[in-house]
């Protein structure tokens, strides 16, 4: 399955997003000018399509953007690469300002969902968003102040919002494709996984986490899922020497008497000597927006290796 | 009467005829208009009542804000400026994710060039069955698709831009107006879509005010733009063009003033799942005093009633002009014989019959006849060239 998707990843993403066979472009508008053997699934990051993978199993394409191994989050997609995506039979979008792009793209509403609106009261507002968000007044006399704040992206790091967007996800898969039996099955396996990982996240919160300091500022729906204070480093971790933040991490440091930090990837020989020499610990909690490195692996899979481990940090059962 | 004898009788009422041109044109006219006027009338309206029909049939559902369904249907399904009270455009999002139908929004509040732009979903495009005849649909705010009667009227195609008109001309306040960049002409399809320009709902937000982009006016990007300066602030020339386009690089500046949830839009066309789900959604809906659901095709069918009840007059109105503008003809024509004592004695008396003067006279009021049938024929197949819906245009 994760092959399947590898493979149309490989074979038809690149069509998608350099845009190739422009003739397409001139077919009727609209949203059935293809003709598939499948029907097409378009997500926006990995968390949703691993979610629709786990439901639709073959009987689905699931496509993602990727790009020469950027990260999913800089995807920024041309008018003629929107025209692909309106194309596909359902658009799995995040909200709460991932992936920034779809916010101007003109995609078909009755086809896109976006996964984190049934809990829109629960988004949390990015503190780390400062160099986006902006006061502007119209007028001279100030009038119509208004302010533009930034949602925290990453939801699915809270295990509760993960398991809401799967069933969200699972939902429209099985109507998409008619509810058959074994999707159900499927979605109802997904959803004891998930279940799992919400349990662990409480086990964490029962475990009275010790403060810990965040590489990147993605980490607040984790903190706020698994109860732990996470203080924002604002330091630039995976920009070549010399740091960009170093002082301002040291004071963190200084203050908080965190010994851990947060980071999303294993640091390379460079920077774990940088945090050994501040008294820091990294522990490594994939962010998870991209596809997983190891070929197969969902991002149930990761989540819960990743939860397992800090859980084994914070004083709880090991990692297995 | 042999025929060479009918031949003289007809060769020598059609010099008549000739012969008083003007009386013969005015007559032949006459009695033409009596004839193509009802015709037309039929053929419009029952033109009318099909294309009205069709394309209200092909609209399921529609909701709006509470008012007159009429003004609703109107303005959404044939884009006639009808003041439209907004709602918020987070309805077509809720009903989406429902998943009990599709639901289309439709901004109509701005015009470009005098036509209306229609700000809505990329499916309203393959709802309505059109075909994109040339470039491609609009895939992100600032562009647009032309309806084939704008292209053609205008001369534009993809590529072009086109302005939308200001709100109002002595508004020094007001926003400047969007340019936007055609990307697609839609294939003609004797519908009002012909005559409308498609763009995304957030496009059309954005010429209405509700959002806007950031653009830095500087001596460095724009030579001559700023004037001088206020506390500080820029005071931009008239060098800086008097319109805004949304640019790529612009796009990244663009944001609105609220949740799209929270913005206006005038209509939103409900697109059932299937008969089941348009009933419940029908009740969800009918419980509510905040939004008014409407079915098209009922709306319609009083429309019509109405527009029939005025053509039935009409259609009388003319049958009696028709009879009364006959009974002229046949008084100009007797009284024409009467002026013609003298020319008919003359006939008589160099060997004509009355059956070869009978001849002379039915053949001259054939003439009138036919001429005025065919000058009629053809009024009645130009009109084919009308609107289909001129009627209900016309009526509202």
């Amino acid at each position: 399955m994760t092959r399947t998707r590898s493979l149309l990843g490989l074979l038809v993403l690149p069509c998608l997003l350099t845009g190739c066979d422009q003739g397409e472009a001139n077919a009727p508008t609209g949203n059935n000018a293809t003709t598939r053997l499948k029907p097409e699934v378009f997500a926006v990051n990995f968390p949703l399509a691993s979610f629709a993978e786990a439901v639709g199993g073959d009987l689905i394409d699931v496509k993602t953007p990727r790009l020469d191994g950027a990260p999913i989050t800089s995807f920024s997609p041309s008018p003629e690469e929107i025209i692909k995506i309106q194309d596909a039979d359902l658009i799995l979008l995040n909200g709460a300002d991932f992936s920034p792009w779809t916010q101007h793209a003109s995609l078909p509403v009755s086809k896109t969902i976006t996964t984190a609106r049934p809990f829109k009261s629960r988004w949390i507002e990015s503190t780390h968003s400062h160099d986006h968000d902006h006061d502007h007044q119209h007028g001279p006399e100030g009038d119509g102040v208004h302010h533009h704040a930034h949602w925290a992206s990453f939801t699915w790091l809270d295990p509760t919002n993960a398991y809401e967007q799967a069933k969200v996800v699972g939902d429209r898969i099985r109507t998409l494709l008619g509810s058959p039996d074994e999707a159900y099955q499927r979605q109802v396996a997904l959803t004891k996984r998930l279940d799992n990982l919400i349990a662990i996240g409480k086990r964490i919160r029962d475990l009275d986490p010790p403060t810990m300091i965040a590489s990147e500022p993605q980490y607040q729906y984790l903190a706020a899922g698994c109860g732990i204070e996470v203080l924002d480093a604002d330091w630039h971790w995976n920009e070549p020497t010399p740091h960009d933040g170093m002082d301002s991490l040291r004071d963190l440091v200084t203050a908080s008497g965190a010994n851990l930090i947060l980071v999303p990837s294993e640091p390379d020989a460079e920077r774990r000597a940088v945090l050994e020499e501040m008294g820091l610990e990294p522990v490594v909690f994939r962010l998870l927006a991209d596809p997983a490195e190891a070929e197969g692996e969902s991002f149930a899979d990761c989540f819960e290796a990743d939860l397992k481990n800090l859980e084994a940090i914070c004083g709880g059962q090991s990692a297995e | 009467m042999n025929g060479r004898a009918l031949c003289h009788a007809c060769g020598l009422a059609w010099r008549h005829l000739c012969f008083h041109g003007v009386r013969s044109g005015i007559l032949v006219l006459s009695l033409a208009i009596s004839i193509a006027l009802p015709l037309v009338m039929q053929s419009l309206v029952t033109r009318g009542e099909e294309a009205t029909t069709e394309r209200a049939e092909r609209t399921p559902m529609m909701i709006g804000a509470p008012g007159g369904s009429v003004d609703l249907v109107l303005g959404a399904l044939w884009f006639l400026p009808e003041e439209l009270k907004p709602l918020k455009a987070g309805e077509a999002m809720e009903i989406n994710e429902s998943g009990l139908a599709s639901a289309i929004p439709l901004s109509l509040t701005s015009r470009a060039s005098g036509y209306p732009v229609v700000g809505t979903n990329i499916e309203y495009l393959s709802f309505r069955e059109t075909r994109i005849e040339s470039g491609r649909p609009f895939a992100v705010p600032g562009e647009c698709v032309l309806g084939s009667e704008v292209a053609r009227a205008r001369n534009l195609g993809p590529g072009d831009t086109i302005l939308t008109d200001p709100d109002g001309l002595f508004d020094i306040g007001g926003g400047y107006p969007l340019r936007l960049r055609i990307t697609g002409v839609l294939a003609p399809t004797k519908t009002p879509d012909d005559a409308a320009v498609f763009c995304d709902l957030r496009t059309s937000w954005i010429i209405a005010g509700h959002g806007h982009v950031h653009i830095e006016v500087s001596e460095t990007s724009n030579p001559g733009a700023i004037m001088g300066e206020n506390d500080g602030r820029p005071i931009a020339s008239s060098a800086v063009t008097p319109y805004t386009e949304l640019t790529p690089e612009l796009l990244s500046t663009l944001h609105f003033h609220g949740e799209p949830e929270d913005l206006p839009v005038e209509a939103i066309i409900l697109i059932p799942r299937d008969a089941k789900s348009g009933t419940i959604l029908a009740g969800r809906i009918g419980l509510r005093d905040d939004v008014s659901l409407v079915n098209p095709t009922e709306v319609v069918r009083e429309v019509l009633e109405r527009v029939f009840q005025i053509g039935a007059l009409l259609a009388g109105i003319l049958v009696a002009t028709g009879i009364a503008t006959l009974g002229v003809v046949l008084l100009v024509l007797a009284l024409s014989i009467r002026l013609r004592k003298e020319e008919l004695d003359t006939l008589a008396r160099i060997g004509a019959s009355r059956g070869t003067t009978l001849t002379l006279l039915l053949a001259e009021v054939i003439m009138l006849a036919a001429l005025a049938g065919v000058i009629a024929l053809i009024a009645l197949i130009a009109s084919a060239e009308l609107p289909a819906d001129l009627v209900l245009r016309l009526a509202t």
